[in-house]
């Protein structure tokens, strides 16, 4: 049973650039990085991924960290497939020797390009990411880069 | 198979609901998101100290020394600031008066409150200027200190509210005396209000009434 589940994953990495679109005007850019498997379940592909972000402050000393996990629908089979993904961020913002840790609620809305070769996936992703507290709602811009391979 | 992957999603949005309902104590994107100083023409602010009132009232831009700042009447009293991203700056200017005239000896912004607010986070900054009056050398330090202390939340303003304490001193340094004035102010500002609350030297100054665009 473990092995059937195992041979039906896919596996794979992204990585991207995002820009702060709502809120966070004191932030300029960020990297995101993040680990993935994913597996087809019913109509969908079903995607868990555990992630990690960088995000630069327009003051040289303030940045923000993230830390995450999603859980993400989508269609690998399309060429063209919309994401909806949602999840939990820890979060940490840091300025000099000062820092603030937190969490949000995370939702990301966005679209692939798949590119296939036997079996592995190529994708650029387009994405809006948003943060949430139930109070304020914030959010990036990005494009990030993916690869899967299916075991 | 199909109903132990069941299982396996059950069991994770399960997860996303626990995370869900963990992130809905926490405000951490409204104060990394949200505004604290709301430095725009005609906003205003009305604050009461016991049986006194100040308004605090932000008038049209001006330009310093080539940045555009703002005039910020408190009761009267009009301090030069501007926001920068990296800063709230105010505009110093240190005068010696002899003989009935007055000689700058500093002119020049220094960092008040440095962005964005972080809790912990403390700064300093200094400006110093000298000038030879009547053959005598004048020195003058500004020196202004800060640290936000910490931050609550107040359903008054919903929001977390930053608590900031600033000290400033201020010295103009002849041959042989110094004259020294200093202050000491703690400032409480909240998510899109700005400052609802200061302590000086006066007394204790409460957010009565506001408008802000």
């Amino acid at each position: 049973m473990f092995l059937y589940f195992l041979i039906s994953l896919a596996v794979g990495i992204e990585g991207g650039y995002n820009e702060p679109a709502l809120g966070f005007k004191n932030i300029d850019s960020g990297t995101t990085f993040m680990l993935f498997m994913n597996r087809y379940w019913r109509i969908a592909d079903v995607t868990l991924s555990i992630g990690t972000g960088f995000n630069t402050g327009d003051n040289p000393s303030y940045s923000m960290n993230s830390y995450g996990l999603r859980l993400g629908l989508s269609k690998n089979n399309w060429l063209f497939s919309p994401v909806l993904a949602c999840g939990a961020d820890y979060l940490r913002r840091t300025l000099h020797d000062a820092k603030e840790v937190g969490y949000a609620f995370i939702y990301v809305i966005g679209l692939n390009i798949n590119f296939r070769y036997e079996r592995v996936r190529l994708y650029p992703q387009f994405y809006y990411e948003g943060l949430t507290d139930f109070k304020e709602h914030g959010g990036f811009i990005g494009t990030k880069l993916g690869i899967g391979y299916e075991i | 198979m199909e109903q132990n992957w069941g299982l396996v999603m059950k069991y994770r949005f399960l997860l996303v609901l626990v995370l869900f309902l963990f992130c809905s104590n926490e405000n951490f994107v409204q104060r990394a998101s949200r505004d604290y100083f709301l430095f725009e023409e005609g906003n205003w602010w009305r604050y009461a100290s016991g049986d006194d009132t100040m308004l605090v009232e932000v008038e049209p831009a001006d330009t310093i020394l080539q940045t555009e700042c703002f005039p910020v009447s408190f009761g009267g009293y009009t301090r030069y600031l501007a926001e920068s991203h990296t800063a709230i700056i105010e505009y110093i200017n240190v005068l010696y008066n002899f003989a009935g005239d007055d000689y700058t000896i500093i002119d020049d912004f220094v960092m008040r409150i440095e962005l964005p607010l972080v809790d912990g986070n403390n700064w300093e900054d200094s400006l110093v200027g000298s000038l030879e009056v009547a053959g005598q050398l004048i020195q003058a330090k500004y020196h202004v200190r800060g640290v936000v202390t910490g931050f609550t939340h107040d359903d008054n303003f919903d929001g977390d509210v930053y608590t900031i304490e600033l000290s400033s001193v201020e010295r103009v340094i002849l041959l042989d005396t110094t004259m020294l004035d200093s202050s000491y102010v703690v400032e409480h500002y909240a998510p899109d209000i700005g400052l609802v609350l200061f302590d000086n030297e006066v007394g204790e100054y409460i957010l009565i009434d506001y408008e802000v665009q």
